[in-house]
């Protein structure tokens, strides 16, 4: 179908002197709030959002999604030195990074991480090219039912593949849907749910919501756990670096599974947490050695990091083809292009065709330089980590403010801030999953228009959502997701709990 | 760090009040949702339909919630914030309600100044220099950033009016 051709075109709208110097300043943007607590992916590139209104979308999706790459690095960087996962997703990478670069082997710790990350993202990316062109011709064929059947699997997946009570992910479903209701609703136009506030007829913002959630409420956990960095500094000796690209062969069959796993927690939508997660798991569960893990396994290292940014790069697929986002980050990513004007889905393969090749042309060429920036400037970031807690993190709570104030450039804003600040607080330490409330809040619109309009073309007829065999094997998918978990409660009902909390 | 390991607040209460406020924020939901109409007209469903069912599902799940908590912490007493955990969240969390408050009401320049410098002269027992050459150099960056480089005004107060900035 052309791929191949529209990627090299891609390329050619991408290699540019501006653009290359955007995606170098946009993965050291990522980098920074990689590295900072409380500043994640998802926060740097919802506190950019504003500030890419001026730019013409190609750069600003290069800016983005650069900064998506150098916050996934600068997250392992912290966890292998510093035992902080920057990122959630880098909670696995702790688990033997740390041990490594504690027994001296920091910068092969950081070689594997960067090296096996790095590839698992190529595989995301090429899984992107030779795919998307053909996801996005087989949802030319969806009509509001079959987008609402998908809208639904991907709320299905997260109450099935998530690590939470499936309750509390359906909650946080449910909330974020009805925090996306409140305002204009778009099908009829009349103002809902804002029971006469007039600072909620514009709606609640997600990126209001992503930065309280995740910067202030990530920030109070920080300090509750009590700041402790006790960092390894890290010199990258270019000899090791070569050494361990050497060394890399050996774990194949991790990487590959890895990579496999990550890819399909990216476009279904488990999210990069989840496939770092599950990932490390299987390294464990099939290595002849399990005992080394947690010790400083380097298969512990390959493992989440390949899975992570595979599934994190694979995320981009069905946000770009379906308009559905397979990570939080995505569907920050994904209210930015509706924010510059574009719909998300498979028309933008058809519109915006310059738009897409271009972005995943980026999404080869931002990996490469996120890799090679991230091995020369890891002594820098290491030492921002010993800027001490006293000036770090009010600088980050201004930076969360004052982002939170230019979305929109109203007051109300900050209420709703500190609100989300504090819900991020206790779901964190509930263990309330905070993706699907973002990925709820960006889509919910969509979803309840296609609801509604399937019901409208069906004149009130719930069958239309099981008339077409996509629609039988969506739902029945979703329905299959949903059900697992209970499934698992089942089996281990004659256990005894394990203890909560952990 | 664990001088005071005093429970605070226990866990099992942390989790129905977060119940509670769920099934709260659900009646609000419903309240809304019924006043726009929940039914059906000609040209679809009427605009509380939605809402109502996401507010249902909303109401259902913190109740399971509430249940399965209930079952799950039953006799166990386990912590969800010790007194020490408390200050170092209060520690954070005070200035930064009183610096929204004021940035509310002041705009973001003065407070931001105050809020940086208060907080690293006093909580962060640094040089009156090193914590007036930090919050400045933000208010700068600030300035820079967005009023010149991105051309987005930032929310200006009463103290600035009087300087004629706006």
């Amino acid at each position: 179908m052309g791929n191949i051709d529209l990627l090299f075109q891609g390329f050619q709208n991408v290699v540019s002197f501006d653009h290359l110097i955007i995606m170098a300043s946009g993965v050291m943007l990522g980098l920074l709030v990689g590295v900072l607590p409380g500043l994640g992916a998802a926060n740097g590139v919802t506190l950019l959002i504003p500030l890419t209104l001026s730019m013409d979308p190609l750069s600003a999706i290069i800016l983005l999604t650069s900064i998506y790459w150098g916050a996934l690095f600068g997250g392992s960087t912290t966890s292998i030195l510093f035992n902080i996962p920057g990122e959630p997703s880098s909670v696995a990478t702790t688990f033997d990074g740390h041990p490594m670069a504690k027994a001296g082997a920091a910068t092969e710790a950081l070689s594997f991480a960067f090296l096996s990350a790095g590839l698992g993202a190529l595989a995301g990316v090429v899984l992107i090219t030779l795919l998307s062109g053909y996801v996005a011709d087989f949802a030319m064929q969806f009509s509001p039912p079959e987008f609402f059947g998908v809208f639904l699997l991907a709320f299905a997946s997260f109450v099935g593949l998530g690590s939470s009570s499936p309750f509390k992910t359906i909650a946080m479903i449910a909330l974020g849907l009805g925090l996306g209701q409140i305002g204009t609703d778009t099908v009829s136009g009349t103002i809902r749910l804002t029971h006469g506030f007039d600072e909620l007829m514009r709606g609640v913002s997600f990126l209001v919501a992503v930065i309280g959630l995740f910067g202030i409420g990530e920030l109070l956990i920080t300090v509750e756990e009590g700041l402790k960095f006790s960092g390894i500094s890290a010199r990258i000796r270019p000899a090791v670096v070569f050494e361990t690209l050497l060394k890399m062969p050996r774990y194949w069959v991790t990487l590959v599974r890895s990579i496999a796993v990550g890819c399909w927690m990216g476009v279904t939508p488990g999210g990069p947490t989840a496939a770092s997660f599950m990932s490390y798991g299987l390294a464990k569960r099939f290595s002849r050695t399990p005992e080394r893990f947690g010790k400083g396994a380097p298969e512990g290292v390959v493992a989440p990091e390949a899975a992570d940014h595979a599934a994190g790069s694979c995320a981009m697929l069905p946000t770009l083809a379906l308009g559905i986002p397979g990570s939080a980050t995505a569907a920050v990513m994904l209210g930015g292009l509706m924010i510059w004007g574009l719909t998300p889905g498979p028309m933008l393969f058809v519109t915006q065709q310059d738009f897409v090749w271009g972005l995943i042309a980026s999404m080869y060429l931002g990996n490469v330089v996120a890799v090679i920036l991230v091995l020369a400037t890891v002594p820098l970031f290491t030492l921002i980590l010993r800027v001490p807690f006293f000036i770090i993190a009010p600088l980050i709570l201004v930076i969360c403010v004052v982002g939170a104030y230019t979305v929109a450039g109203a007051r109300f804003d900050l209420v709703l801030l500190l609100l989300f600040g504090v819900l991020g607080y206790l779901a964190k330490k509930l263990d309330y999953p905070l993706a699907p409330l973002i990925l709820a809040m960006v889509i919910g619109d969509k979803a309840e228009d296609a609801f509604r309009q399937s019901l409208v073309m069906s004149q009130g007829a719930f069958s239309i959502f099981w008339s077409s065999w996509i629609g039988i094997v969506v739902l029945t998918l979703a329905a299959l997701l949903v059900v697992s978990p209970l499934f698992g409660r089942l089996l281990r009902a004659g256990r005894p709990a394990p203890a909560a909390g952990e | 760090m664990t001088s005071d390991d005093r429970p605070l607040i226990s866990r099992l209460a942390m989790e129905l009040a977060m119940a509670g406020l769920l099934l709260a924020i659900a009646l609000f939901l419903l309240t809304g949702a019924m006043s726009h109409g929940v039914g059906w007209t000609r040209s679809g469903p009427e605009a509380g339909q939605v809402p109502l069912l996401v507010a249902v599902a909303l109401a259902l799940s913190s109740l399971a919630i509430a249940a399965e908590v209930l079952w799950k912490h039953r006799g166990a007493a386990q912590s969800f914030l010790r007194v020490e955990e408390g200050r170092r969240v209060a520690s954070l969390f005070l200035p930064l309600l009183a610096f929204l408050a004021a940035v509310y009401f002041l705009g973001l320049y003065v407070p931001t100044w105050i809020y940086i410098g208060a907080v690293m002269r006093w909580q962060g027992r640094y040089s009156s220099f090193l914590s007036l050459a930090v919050a400045s150099g933000t208010i700068v960056a600030m300035v820079l950033i967005f009023e010149l480089w991105f051309q987005i005004p930032l929310l200006k107060g009463p103290i600035e009016a009087m300087f004629g900035i706006s």
